[in-house]
């Protein structure tokens, strides 16, 4: 989620780039990128954890515009693929970080959401933050999840770039905290290609005990 | 006069320190160019030409923008000709038959976010962990398939191009930045156009990106080009640039390092 911002700094950051000063650092230097192993790795503020069946790729947080409950996850980048994780978000708060300048803003959420409400806050952070020009929810429907009665969140979006992203949502809401994973990818390929891990990071996804 | 000639003189210094052009490829660790009767098919090439304002915006010029796509597929015609393959090369995404035009954009579409993350990643020093070291590894899975089989091409190749032309108010700007110490303050020196290119080429048994380049041409004094799309020349350039040499894969070459 994070990545709306990272995307953008990243393209300003190359276009910016002083005339032939290089094709740029290529594969050596420092990355915003970190790998993640195949073991359990807490994700987020750390109260949820997880095991990916293969080594992904973790986003660093960047400062001022982080969000300390979310974190983002990408296997093959994110123009092409992300999941996303929410470790408790507060009443309240806001998935995203935004000015309160913003005209057009992403709502907070509220320990009393019912899964639709959610649902609707996950199309508006796309539809605000993403850029999304056309959005479709293909699904709601309850399902288990870390012990409890969650729910799991079916949607496909098409973006500036023209291209349909998919993305399934798995969440619940747990002693009024919001904890979610979502996978968002390129409908073509990657989101069938991503979804097997996906469902296993779902499968192994516990709370921090204590 | 000799203002005039100093300020020549400044302008001649620069150009060799202000701007270049820059290419680099990858592949995959198993790629060989393709050879001998293969059959290539090269999508509509994605091309954006805009003008360089003096206030350093781009502005988009869909009657440059067209002029270059010609004169693009005109120099690929004439590259490809001396390959020896068989090349179809795509200016309307409705040539293919038995495939629709909505089909061909898919694949576009996905190739451009695809192509995106490999300039990203393997060129900006954002690395994936995952793939770092490991030549190529992004694909259009099943849909360059489905292409291939429905087309009977081997090959996919596409091309991406942005140019920008120095408008006359940027270029008038750039040689006060040069000259102005000589005219009584020292005006900041502001860039000149930049292009950049980038091409892919996919494997359709696979749906696999094999080979991927990118070309950078820059100048950091407008007025002084390194190659423009709008005349057939400078697409000739580019197309030499970028698709010019194609080097095999890793593993490919140290196996013929080894011989």
């Amino acid at each position: 989620m994070k990545n709306f911002a990272k995307i953008g700094l990243l393209a300003a950051a190359a276009f910016a780039l002083p005339a032939c000063s290089s094709l740029g650092a290529g594969e050596s230097g420092f990355s915003s990128f970190a790998a993640v192993q195949v073991k359990r790795v807490s994700v987020g503020d750390g109260s949820l954890s997880v095991v990916a069946p293969r080594p992904w790729n973790r986003t660093r947080p960047l400062g001022y515009v982080d969000i300390r409950v979310v974190e983002d996850w990408t296997l093959n980048g994110p123009y092409l693929d992300g999941i996303s994780f929410v470790s408790g978000l507060k009443n309240d708060r806001y998935l995203v970080y935004q000015r309160r300048t913003t005209s057009q803003q992403v709502p907070k959420f509220r320990s009393n959401m019912t899964p639709p409400e959610i649902a609707a806050m996950i199309e508006s952070l796309f539809r605000v933050r993403g850029g999304a020009i056309e959005y479709r929810t293909l699904g709601i429907a309850p399902r288990p999840f870390l012990g409890t009665n969650g729910f799991q969140y079916d949607y496909e979006h098409l973006d500036t770039d023209e291209l349909w992203r998919k993305g399934r949502a798995v969440g619940a809401v747990i002693d009024g905290r919001l904890y979610l994973i979502l996978l968002d990818a390129a409908r073509s390929h990657y989101y069938p290609a991503t979804l097997p891990d996906f469902e296993a990071i779902v499968a192994s996804a516990q709370l921090r005990r204590g | 006069m000799r203002k005039t000639t100093i300020a020549l003189a400044a302008l001649a210094l620069a150009v060799p320190l202000g701007g270049c052009v820059e290419t680099r490829q990858y592949a995959d660790v198993q790629f060989t160019p393709p050879q001998g009767q293969y059959r290539l098919l090269v999508l509509r090439p994605d091309v954006t030409v805009g003008s360089l304002t003096t206030g350093g915006m781009v502005e988009p010029r869909a009657d440059w923008t067209e002029q270059a796509r010609t004169n693009i597929i005109a120099a690929l015609r004439a590259q490809q000709a001396t390959r020896g393959g068989e090349t179809l090369i795509l200016d309307r995404r409705n040539q293919l038959q038995g495939v629709s035009a909505e089909e061909v954009a898919e694949v576009e579409r996905l190739f451009y976010a695809v192509g995106q993350s490999i300039v990203l990643h393997k060129y900006l020093g954002e690395y994936l962990p995952t793939k770092r070291g490991k030549g190529l590894d992004w694909t259009l899975g099943q849909d360059a398939v489905k292409l291939g089989q429905k087309t009977g091409y081997d090959y996919a190749l596409f091309l991406h191009a942005e140019d920008q032309v120095a408008s006359t108010g940027r270029v008038a700007l750039g040689v006060i930045g040069l000259a102005g110490c000589f005219v009584g303050f020292c005006a900041p020196n502001v860039g000149g156009a930049t292009q950049i290119d980038y091409a892919g080429l996919v494997d359709l048994k696979t749906g696999e990106v094999v080979w991927f380049n990118v070309v950078r041409a820059g100048s950091q004094v407008p007025g002084i080009k390194f190659g423009e799309l709008r005349t057939p020349a400078g697409a000739a350039q580019m197309v030499e640039r970028l698709l010019g040499r194609m080097k095999p894969g890793q593993a490919v070459r140290q196996a013929m390092e080894r011989r």
